[in-house]
Order: C-alpha cells, then structure tokens, then sequence
C-alpha cells in the first residue's frame, strides 16, 4: 500500500499564503474542488451492416442513425418516394462491393425506409449485393463512407449474421469497424461447397427442433393419446400395439407434410406471414393437443389436426429459411438438410417416446398420469399464448 | 409421545426461529436503511450566506478585485505577496467568466513570485493551486514541495488545502488509493467543504455514487456558503444524480442552481440539457442560444452543436462547432494543458478524431487517469485501434475509476474487436452503475455526464 508521509511539524519562520484572507482561501479552495468536473467522450450513436451469405448472393441489413444521417448529408428524413429516392442514392453513392479484383459486385435496394426499429429512428435498407460474373460470392471488399465521410466521428459495424454454406448458425460474426480513417474491410468467407451447405443446413434444423419445444410438445401431447381407444367421450381401453405405430406413424407423417409444405413454399414462393399470429397459433396448436390429450376432441382426426398445425409450424421454420442462396439446386439442397435435420431429431424422439407411451397406456395409474401431463403442456400453452399475444 | 407433547416439545424452537427471523430482518433492514441515508435536503431549504446574488454582481465582484489587487501591486511591483494577491484575484475572475487569459495571466504572476521569494517562502500554495488548474502536475508538485518545505506551522486550513491539493494531482495521476489517503490527511487538518466537495467527486468516480450523494447533500446543508458555491455544489448533486440516470433529481437540481444564483452560465446549460433529456430539444436550443448570447462560452457551443447533431440539424450544428472551434484554440495557444482534454472532447465529438488522437495521447500521458483515458480509448478506437482502446481502457479500469461511461466504452472496444460475450457483460456493468445509460436520450447530456 503507498503511504502518504506524515507531516514533519515546523516552526514558521516566513509563509506568504498565510496571510491571505481565509475566506478568500476557502473560495478558492472551493473553486479548485468544482473545477475538476472532467471532459468526457460523448457517444454518437453507429450505423449496423449485417451481411448474409448464400450461394449466389449476399444480403445487407444496413441500419443508419436516422439523426446521424440527417446530420451528415442534409437530405430529408421523411418517407417521401422522392426523399427515399434520394436517401438511397446518397447511400448507393457512398460505398461499393468489390470483388478483389477491383470488378465491382451488383447492388440492388430491396427495401428502404425511415423506420423505428429500436430508440430513435433510423434509416433502414435491406440490400442485396450479386458478385461479378467468375467472381467468388464468398469474398469481398466493403467500402464505406456513409456518414464517416463527413462526421469522422461516426463508425459502422460490420457484421456477419448469417452464412449456413461456411456453417455460421444464427451467431454474429464482427467484421471490424469502419471509420473515416479505415473505410474498407475485406471479408473472405473461404470455400464452401453443397456439401458444407447440405451438413450445415441439416445441423441447424436439428438444432431449431431440438430447441423448439413448442413444436415437440405439440407433438408429444397428440401422441400421448395414440395406444388409447375412445368410449363415452373419455379415452378408455388401450389399442393393440400394432394399431398404435400405425395411428403414431399418420400423425408424424401428417405433421412433416404439413410444415413441409410449407416451409419448402417460404422458400421457393417467398410465402410469409408476420412472426406474431404465427408463433400465437403454434402456442394455440399446443393448447388444443394438450385439451385432446385429456378428453378426446376430434378423436381419429388426429392425422388432419397434425397436417393443419404442421401447416403453421412450417411458417415459423420459413423465417430460417428464408436466406439459403439464389440458385434452384443451392436453395433445394439446403432446404432438404434442413428438413432431414428436422426430421431426424423428430423421429429420434418419437422413437424414444413410443415404448413409454404404450406403457403408460396399460399402467394403472396411466391415465392420472397422462391427465397430469395434459395439464403442464396447457398451463405451458396458456403461458406461451399470453406471451405471444402480447397479454403478458 | 401425543401430539399434544409435540406441540409442547415443538414452541421454544417455533419461538426461537422467530426471534431468530425478526432480528436478522432487523439486521437486514437497518444496513438497507443505512445505505439509504438521509433523503436530500428540500431545495427550498437551502439557505444563503453573504456574497454575491447572481452571476453579474459575482463577475462585477470579481472585476473589482482584480483592478484592487491590480492597484495594490502597482505600489510595489516586486513584491511577491502583492503579485499572489493579484493572481488569486485572477484566478477568482477566471472562475467567473472563464476566461485563459486571466489563467495565464495568474500563472504568470505566480512564477514571478515564486522566482522572487526567498526559498522555501513565497506563494507556493498558491502556485501549487492555479497549475493544478491549469493541469500543471509537475509545477503543482514543485509548488507543493515548497510549501511542505517551510520551517513554519501553516494554519490547519492551509495544510487542507495543500493535502487536497496533493489528492487532487494523485487523482489526475490515476492513483486512486494516493488521492484517498491524501484527502482524509486533508480532513484531519479541516473537515471543511472544499475536502469534501472532493470527497464526493472521489466517490462518485470510484462507483460510491450514494456516499457521494450524501457528502454533497452535507454541503447543500451547510450554513455559511455563498449562493455562487450553492449553486455549483448543486451542480454536482446534478452530475451524481446523471451518474445514476436519475435524472429527475438532476433537473431539480439543476433548475435550483439556476433560480439560486441566476444568470450562471453552466446552471443555465444544465437546465437546457434537462429539457432536451425531457424530449424538449427545440426548447433546449433556444436556452443555449440564449446563454451564448450573453456568454459566448466554447464548451456551451460544443453541447449546443452536439445537441443540433443529435436532432439532425447538420448546418447548424457545424455552425457552432465551427464557432468554437477558434475558441479551443485559442485557449489551446494560452494554456495547452489547461485546454487540452476540452479540445479532445470537442474534437471527437464535433470534429476529427485524427485531430485528437495526439492531443488525448499527451493529456493522458500527463494526467493519466479515467477522464483522459476514457477520452484517449474514444480517439483510438474512432481512428481503428480498437486494441490499443482496449487496453488504455483497462488500465482505467484498473485505476479504480467507475462509471458507465468508462464501461459502455468498454463495451464499444470489445464489440469492436468481435468479443460480444464481453461487450454484453460491459454493458450490462454499466447499466448496473447507471440504469439510463445506454438510453439514447442520455447522449444529451454533454455536462456532468459520466
């Protein structure tokens, strides 16, 4: 520890500062103490690039402070086709893609807008970005002068959000900072063949199912049912074995067609519905199989019932989806890893579950139990419906 | 055994878990309260002693000192005692207007009396005292030599002062643990305000905003201060308050300051960035404008320009910037050290960080600690280093410095770097110490921001 040292004690023999006016010291003491407030960095807020590799092409997610930009270019902030047209000039006139070569990549601006996405408003591009042709879709060089051209202050993030052929599953990935004083990056995502794209896409479908617990426990609850027979409204006798991996084996096929279908329209038709009443209508799908479960609602439709909500499960795999490349064969080879690992994951868990199921279905106190599970999946749904609709 | 004898055997320990409950709850209860301390003082309550009522009869005072003081030397242009007089009259003058050339003028003044004087006699606190302002550690250190070398018993407040002002140079320093152990020296000599206006801002820079509150809070209360030291120290009651986002408390401060001693510049600034905090920002512009119309103050540009950037106002806020920019440098010209760190700040948010790169590297090589390292990390990383942002912010870290601003530039260098796992957790600290400060509208607040 570092000590102060003790003060000797002296005689005083001759000290100008004491005769000055204590009250004059005491100010200026003062004065020295309220001047040490400190100058301090103030933040202004950065841009975001959040770029997307596919085969065949590389989307930009492209987030500029709407108050940085205003600031920078003096252009208007409303949402105006005129003032979103000069906007997205501006924008276009202040960066470049390059292939390394120096041949320049294809930009073209999906969307544009000046939009709240989160705080303040910010002005928002959706870009797609296409390499010259015999150039690598997987290398580039970004340049960037939006804002930083005129604010050195101001710095944009570069960002790799997406990039299932080079097996970046839904993490970021930073790039670097661009500045005034470094207003390019270079970014090699390497190589990646169908093969790397078919592994990746299969791992993330195993992946979002196997962390998808609504869509298991939709499954799981209209499966519970499966080994038993309907009598006066109730769920009574159990099936023979054999009836059961029959109605079992229905019910999964029905559910993979059904979120197959949709899921592989997303993908080539560009199907889609907002995430909120999509995600409600799994949590609803969850509610009516785990009502099911107790008391038989549409006994012997549980096929239908699975192939409709499969329906709606496909919508919510669509958003994952939704940038795997260009090309017919790029998009079809990720689209059915992705199934597969969908699939896959699906089937290893029905296979674990079946043997308990017809156990349950001749245990004694099976049906207490299976009431039990009914209740938790509601109460689940119940709490995921709120949620969803925004009533918690 | 019956259940009756159970319930019999069971009561003494029912008994004593209760007691057991109701004192740890009372334990608990009392070091929560603790840490609460006393609410702060109603701003109706605060109460004046004699001295100036307003920023015009303050600068008129202070004028009339320096032409007194001036007057007086003229009688006897060597003698040292007579040029210190002046020099503090100076110094009182520049607190007043903040003008540099009075600074410089007082520093000046002071090496002549020091060259003067007979050693170890002469103004050495004095001389201490104005380089610290001007951000001269090393004349501060000499100064203060002098004075500990007199034969003579200083008074107890001299001997504050100069302990004060020894904490003061190790705080710059970046030495935390020095500046504490040299202001409680301070305080055994004279527990009197100024140590613990600096006992606070220690506080508050350590991440103790509550101890700082409360040591501000004794001040507000204490009898015998002016309306101008009043009206400062609410100032800091305002800047704790930022330090913590509670930014209800710094509007009511700072909208005391400004009806206690009216007319003061800075608390007029501060009432202007309340109201911007408060979504009103073209009221907020108009109460800049409004001050620079009567103080044409460089740093209330600075905010005025920063504010019209934040809404947009391209033209205007270059306008400003552009109107200050002379000014910086001009001060830079007369008192470098003095102005260094302000003109670091006005460059990096208004201007070029190249710019200020170099200007932050001297002004943390001299004063080395969080202010002037967190102003450096914020050059460096605007002009591509993030690693070297990086690590200039971990040695503040390392200081003991504490605030959200240190670590939301924290976060901003790893993010730079890719580190996300440690950005999110420099974030989520800074939050801890400040619940507002990654809220966008806290990009309004350019004074006592932390």
């Amino acid at each position: 520890m570092k000590s102060i040292p003790r003060r000797q004690t002296r005689q005083r023999v001759s000290s100008g500062s004491a005769t000055i006016d204590r009250l004059i010291r005491t100010a200026l003491a003062l004065v020295l103490a309220l001047l040490s407030g400190p100058a301090l960095a103030h933040l202004t807020p950065n841009s975001e690039i959040r770029l997307a590799f596919a085969p065949g092409a590389v989307t930009a997610d492209v987030v500029v402070p709407q108050g940085e930009f205003a600031y920078a270019t003096g252009l208007a902030t409303d949402n105006r086709p005129d003032s979103l047209a000069k906007a997205s000039a501006r924008v276009l006139a202040d960066m470049a893609v390059a292939a390394p070569d120096g041949r320049p990549w294809k930009i073209t601006v999906n969307r544009i807008a000046f939009e709240t996405i989160a705080g303040p408003p910010d002005l928002h591009l959706t870009l797609t970005l296409t390499a010259p042709p015999g150039a690598s879709d997987r290398k580039l060089l970004w340049r960037w002068h939006v804002v930083t051209r005129e604010a050195p202050n101001h710095f944009a993030l570069l960002v790799i959000d997406g990039d299932l052929a080079g097996g970046l599953k839904g993490e970021r990935e930073l790039v670097g900072a661009l500045t005034a004083t470094r207003p390019e990056l270079l970014i090699d995502r390497g190589h990646a063949g169908l093969g790397s794209l078919f592994a990746n896409a299969f791992r993330l479908g195993a992946h979002h199912i196997a962390q998808g617990y609504d869509h298991l426990l939709f499954l799981l609850a209209l499966l519970l049912p499966a080994p038993l027979l309907v009598g006066g409204g109730r769920w009574t006798t159990p099936r023979t074995s054999r009836d059961t991996l029959k109605r079992l084996a229905w019910i999964v096929t029905a559910f993979t067609i059904g979120h197959s279908t949709t899921l592989i329209l997303a993908a080539f038709l560009g199907l889609r519905l907002p995430t909120q009443p999509v995600e409600a209508g799994i949590a609803f799908s969850v509610l009516v199989s785990s009502i099911h479960a107790a008391r038989p609602l549409f006994p012997g439709r549980e096929p239908l019932v699975a192939g409709l909500f499969g329906l709606v499960h496909g919508l919510a795999f669509a958003t994952l989806v939704s940038n795997f490349g260009l090309g017919a064969t790029t998009r079809a080879t990720a689209i059915l890893g992705f199934n597969l690992g969908i699939e896959t994951v699906q089937l290893g868990i029905v296979v674990f579950a079946v043997p308990l199921l017809l156990a349950l279905a001749r245990w004694k106190h099976g049906a207490s139990v299976r009431l039990a599970l009914a209740a938790l999946t509601g109460l689940a749904a119940l709490f995921w419906l709120a949620q969803r609709l925004g009533l918690s | 055994m019956t259940t009756t004898k159970l319930r019999g055997a069971r009561w003494p320990w029912l008994l004593l878990a209760a007691v057991l409950l109701v004192s740890a709850g009372a334990i608990a209860y009392d070091k929560w309260k603790s840490r609460q301390g006393p609410p702060d003082p109603l701003p109706s309550e605060i109460q004046p002693w004699f001295g100036p009522r307003s920023q015009i009869e303050l600068e008129q005072a202070a004028i009339v000192g320096v032409d007194g003081a001036r007057a007086r030397l003229a009688l006897a242009p060597g003698e040292w005692l007579r040029q210190e007089m002046l020099a503090r009259a100076l110094v009182k003058r520049f607190r007043a207007t903040g003008s540099y050339a009075d600074l410089a003028e007082a520093d000046a003044l002071l090496d002549k009396g020091m060259a003067s004087s007979a050693a170890p006699a002469g103004p050495s606190l004095s001389r201490a005292e104005t380089s610290l302002l001007a951000h001269r550690l090393d004349a501060a250190d000499k100064g203060l030599a002098r004075f500990f070398a007199q034969v003579g018993e200083p008074d107890a407040e001299e001997s504050a002062g100069a302990w004060s002002v020894r904490g003061d140079i190790a705080f710059q320093r970046g030495d935390m643990k020095a500046t504490r152990l040299a202001y409680a020296r301070a305080e055994e000599f004279d527990n009197n305000t100024a140590v613990a206006l600096r006992q606070s801002m220690l506080a508050l820079r350590s991440g103790d905003a509550e101890l700082a509150r409360r040591r501000v809070n004794a001040i507000l209360r204490a009898p015998r201060l002016n309306r101008s030291v009043k009206a400062q120290v609410a100032l800091q009651r305002a800047t704790i308050a930022y330090g913590v986002g509670d930014w209800q408390a710094a509007g009511v401060w700072a909208r005391f300051a400004d009806k206690f001693f009216p007319g003061y510049p800075l608390a007029q600034a501060y009432v202007a960035q309340t109201q911007a905090l408060e979504g009103d920002v073209d009221g907020a512009v108009r109460r800049y404008e409004a001050i620079l119309a009567r103080a044409p103050l460089p740093e209330v540009m600075d905010a005025l320009a920063f504010t019209l950037r934040l809404a947009g106002r391209g033209p205007e806020s270059r306008a400003w910037a552009e109107r200050a920019a002379p000014l910086w440098a001009e001060r830079y010209r007369i008192l470098p050290e003095a102005a260094a760190a302000h003109l670091v700040e006005h460059e990096l948010a208004l201007g070029d960080p190249a710019r200020a790169l170099p200007i932050a590297r001297a002004d943390a090589a001299r004063r080395p600690h969080g202010a002037s390292l967190i102003l450096l990390a914020r050059a460096q990383l605007l002009t591509g280093d993030a690693n070297g942002a990086l690590a200039t912010l971990e040695r503040a870290e390392k200081s003991g410095w504490r605030s959200a601003g240190l670590y939301l530039a924290l976060a901003d260098a790893h993010t730079a770097l890719g580190d996300d796992g440690a950005a999110d957790d420099a974030r989520e600290e800074a939050l801890e110490i400040n619940p507002k400060a990654t809220d966008p509208a806290a990009r309004f607040i350019w004074f006592g921001h932390d």
